[in-house]
């Protein structure tokens, strides 16, 4: 066979498919372009040079960017396969047809080959070109979400470029087996024949209805009554799944239901407008359910994710405040070689050294320790126990250094305490047993002025400070708990520095007071501050990636619904129409049709959001604070450029969708489009009737 | 009364561009007297389906009229149109053209919903129908449950729920067996014995032969006509038979 003309008719089956194929191909090019950028950050000179870090935690993102790509590389193994399933799918006729004419499945397969060949070849290509010329943008965008200065010049990575060549070559390799596979296995006959058999009204499956009500109404439960983070750390993986499985189900089952029900009702069901609707969405939930379902999962997922990276990025800089107080925050352990004023001692003199001028210096010592809170007041957590939920940070500091650190008066007789709780309302008056003493708490204290003293690594957990008489009275509360357990007596001191310190300065300081003062935590705001958005703008940077990424894989499954949906619904509306059905009534229909279909996902998507932002909440103040406010705000924002952009989209497709079913300007077209490929394959038979002779 | 005028109708039908022109319609004109049966035969490509899908103003004509009762709506809009088609036409298929999504019984009141009529009266209408058509068991059935004369009878019902000023016929029995045709005709010749006006397009000139009065259409013109008068049904197939053969000698005189 002449694979001249072979190629000719690759080329023209992808012309006439051009619109499946065109999503196809582009949406392949941005999976390609997405993960080749990834890809090539990981190399790029401006995050790693030569084995050295460009600036402080750049090695964090470029881990990220690994994790990342991974992840690109797993979405797109499913987007391509599942779009190269639909492209097929509209053209097992024309292959079924090149069958009956005389073409051999070898001959076929090599108009596949030429078709796969052309779809993988622009989208790799494509992708990796535009990857190429991004990548310097990206890192700008990368370098302003982490807020490091703007760099020059620009960076290729070869193995970046030939990792994803390879990697997506192997994909779309995959795809064409797939695809030779379904041309061999079928014969002409039945690949040509793809009449509707007609089918049952679907039945409600009651079971999955009730288990999806159930599902559900956990999931939310769980999500609802979370009220601290360790219960939200439980509970949320386990809500996460329940509310899945309750989607999956609810879609299947609860439309139908629904669907069934309006249909009972007379009255609503026997007005135009519903009577079409009603029918046609029964039908096409039966086919549809699961793939909305997912639709919803993958909005939810995107929703969340962008939640996520955008209250991390609002959050930021309240975080780095609160987590740092003061600009340089030095702590210890008080004991017999080491006294709080040796410290201080310790730290004027570095600073005099080096150079550097404190401001607003303070200075404290104190008790840390772990408890669990019981009914009646606080007891010792049990070195072996994992059970989180009951445990608070507890601090116990004397009146002296009370009134020396705060500025405040503090007068206490023994068995008396001032006592702060984080998380417990505390009145004057109350009693409280404290290790198994029993103390009666003379005043409740604010948090202002004792936000130094936290331990920023125990967030997670509720905070009790008491403040004792002196430290016969601290030796006394401390008496009855085993000599193994955690707590120590620390020191703090905190100060803002005059003027930036430069990194040798630091580490000078560093190095002199661990020499002098044993094992010293010194941690520097600016240095933290940089690591925090390296860390979490490394996060959000791929976060955004992911969830663009979901958001055209949405588009693409909504687009190719649509249009095979539109497919199915050109005969049912030409009957109509033939009925009587007014053009308008039947744009009326169809949106309202439309608008379901497309909307029904993401609005439970925003439904299963808003039930989880409180559980999500909770979850992420394990690795940050989270400011309720902003935290409902991402929400907010966030599911709004969501619906936003999901709305452009409906609007998009929708208009295809119509085209499709009801464009009568468009029959010309399409006419013209049948006779172009009729004689295309006119020109076959002749050409296979000449290769008989 | 004549309650369908057709006054020359022309069509013609531009590729695209424009360069070339197909005459699908020269000129035909003819009217239906209320309460007729006609019948139009024709080879394909002699324009009945063309001239039907004027009659039932699917399409528009170049030129010429069609006046239902009276009234041209070939002038009406898109809108309008089909708000008339669905007042005064119902329509028969020959591949039926029932919604397989529907019931029996929702695709017979698919007209009345369409109307936007009270779902109450809709079962009155539909009762006596289905007993006269002998479907009265089926209309809980989906189309795809029953065989073809039914699904025809069905597309029948749910013509003639409005009570139609014509009901228009396209090939009725063409995909039907020769027992369910037959059947479908004498229900069809029922229908008209009742008053009904009834125009149908067909190939066959059995089905032609139960009609009042059958036009040939030839090259997009009435080309002969023949009444029943008080012929008998076999010697009104005999004539019908008689005259397909002139056509075909005269189509291939022609060649």
């Amino acid at each position: 066979m002449n694979n001249n003309l072979l190629s000719k008719l690759a080329f023209t089956g992808l012309k006439n498919n051009k619109k499946a194929v065109l999503p196809y191909v582009l949406v392949s090019a941005i999976t390609v372009m997405v993960f080749h950028i990834l890809q090539s950050l990981i190399d790029s000179k401006f995050l790693v040079n030569n084995g050295k870090t460009a600036f402080y935690g750049a090695d964090y993102i470029v881990l990220f960017m690994g994790i990342g790509s991974i992840a690109v590389g797993i979405f797109s193994v499913i987007f391509i396969l599942y779009g190269n399933q639909f492209v097929m799918k509209g053209r097992k006729k024309e292959i079924g047809l090149y069958g009956v004419l005389g073409l051999s499945k070898k001959d076929v397969s090599f108009v596949l080959f030429i078709e796969n060949l052309i779809m993988s070849a622009s989208a790799i290509v494509g992708g990796i070109l535009a990857g190429t010329f991004l990548n310097k943008l990206m890192v700008l965008l990368l370098y302003r979400i982490i807020r490091q200065p703007m760099v020059k010049g620009m960076d290729f990575s070869l193995r970046a470029t030939i990792l994803t060549a390879v990697f997506f070559s192997i994909i779309y390799a995959v795809c064409f087996i797939y695809n030779v596979l379904t041309v061999r296995l079928g014969n002409p006959i039945t690949i040509l024949k793809s009449e509707n058999i007609g089918e049952k009204e679907p039945k409600v499956k009651y079971p999955l209805l009730i288990i999806g009500v159930l599902a559900i109404a956990c999931g939310y439960f769980l999500a609802v009554i979370a009220d601290n983070t360790m219960v939200a750390l439980n509970s949320l993986f386990i809500a996460i799944i329940f509310v899945t499985l309750g989607t999956y189900a609810l879609f299947i089952a609860g439309t139908i239901f629904v669907l069934k029900m309006l249909k009972k009702n007379k009255n609503y069901y026997y007005k135009t407008k519903h009577f079409i609707s009603i029918s046609n969405l029964m039908f096409r939930m039966k086919h549809n359910a699961a793939g909305l379902a997912s639709i919803c999962i993958l909005s939810t997922a995107v929703i969340l994710l962008l939640v996520c990276s955008t209250s991390l990025m609002m959050l930021g800089e309240q975080n780095i405040d609160s987590m740092f107080p003061k600009d340089v925050m030095v702590r210890g352990v008080v004991n017999e070689n080491c006294s709080l004023s040796d410290a201080d001692n310790a730290v004027d003199e570095v600073l005099k050294t080096v150079g550097i001028t404190a401001q607003d210096r303070s200075s404290v010592s104190f008790y840390m320790d772990v408890c669990d809170v019981e009914d009646d007041g606080l007891s010792v957590h049990p070195n072996d126990s994992f059970d989180f939920t009951k445990l608070r940070s507890i601090y116990i500091v004397t009146a002296e250094q009370y009134e020396l650190y705060t500025g405040k008066q503090a007068s206490l007789a023994p068995g008396e305490i001032y006592r702060y709780s984080s998380a417990d309302d505390v009145k004057d008056g109350d009693k409280i047993k404290i290790f198994g003493n029993e103390y009666s708490v003379k005043k409740s204290i604010d948090e202002s002025g004792l936000e130094e003293f936290f331990d920023s690594s125990m967030r997670l957990f509720g905070k009790e400070v008491m403040v004792v008489a002196d430290n016969n009275e601290k030796s006394a509360m401390l008496a009855d708990c085993n000599s193994e357990e955690l707590g120590e007596d620390l020191f703090y001191i905190g100060f803002n520095a005059k003027d930036d310190i430069s990194d040798e300065q630091l580490q000078t300081v560093r190095d002199t007071l661990s020499g002098k003062l044993g094992t010293v935590m010194c941690r520097y705001k600016e240095e933290e501050r940089s690591s925090f958005y390296s860390l979490y703008g490394g996060t959000f940077f791929v976060g955004i990636f992911l969830a663009a990424l979901f958001l055209i894989a949405t588009v693409m499954i909504i687009f190719y619904k649509q249009m095979s949906e539109g497919m199915e619904d050109k005969k049912r509306f030409e009957i109509l129409s033939n009925a009587g059905l007014s053009d308008k009534e039947a744009r009326g229909v169809i949106k309202s049709q439309v608008m379901l279909m497309f909307f029904l996902p993401v609005c439970t998507a925003i439904i299963h959001i808003i039930f989880a932002s409180n559980i999500l909440r909770l979850f992420m103040a394990a690795i940050l604070i989270v400011d309720t406010f902003t935290f409902n705000m991402a929400v907010a924002i966030v599911s709004l450029v969501f619906l936003g952009v999901y709305a452009l989209v409906y609007r998009i497709t929708s208009k295809q969708y119509y085209n499709i079913v009801y464009g009568e300007k468009k029959n010309n077209e399409s006419i013209k489009e049948n006779r172009e490929s009729f004689v295309g394959n006119n020109s076959y038979n002749q050409c296979g009737a000449g290769n008989r002779a | 009364m004549a309650v369908l005028e057709v006054e020359h109708v022309k069509k013609v039908y531009k590729t695209k561009m424009g360069i070339d022109s197909v005459t699908a319609l020269k000129d035909v004109h003819f009217s239906v007297e209320k309460g007729e049966f006609v019948a139009i035969m024709g080879e394909s490509g002699s324009g009945k389906t063309t001239l039907l899908n004027i009659l039932a103003s699917l399409d528009v004509p170049t030129a010429g009229k069609v006046l239902v009762n009276g009234k041209d709506f070939s002038a009406l809009k898109d809108n309008e149109r089909a708000i008339m088609r669905r007042n005064n036409l119902g329509f028969i298929f020959q591949d039926f053209n029932l919604l397989d999504n529907f019931t029996i019984e929702d695709n017979i009141k698919l007209p009345l919903v369409l109307a936007g009529e009270d779902h109450r009266t809709m079962d009155d209408k539909v009762a006596p129908l289905v007993k006269e058509l002998g479907i009265a068991d089926l209309i809980h059935k989906y189309p795809y449950e029953v065989s073809g004369g039914q699904k025809q009878r069905t597309a029948v019902a749910r013509a003639l729920i409005t009570k139609p000023q014509i009901l228009l016929a396209d090939e009725p029995t063409g995909a039907l067996d020769s027992k369910a045709a037959t059947n479908l005709m004498h229900q069809l010749r029922d229908i008209h014995k009742s008053g009904q006006t009834i125009l149908m397009v067909t190939h066959s000139n059995v089905a032609a032969s139960y009609a009042d009065r059958v036009m040939f259409i030839r090259d997009g013109e009435v080309f002969h006509q023949i009444y029943r008068g008080n012929l008998k049904r076999s010697e009104m197939l005999d004539k019908i038979c008689d005259a397909v053969t002139v056509l075909m000698r005269g189509g291939e005189d022609s060649e």
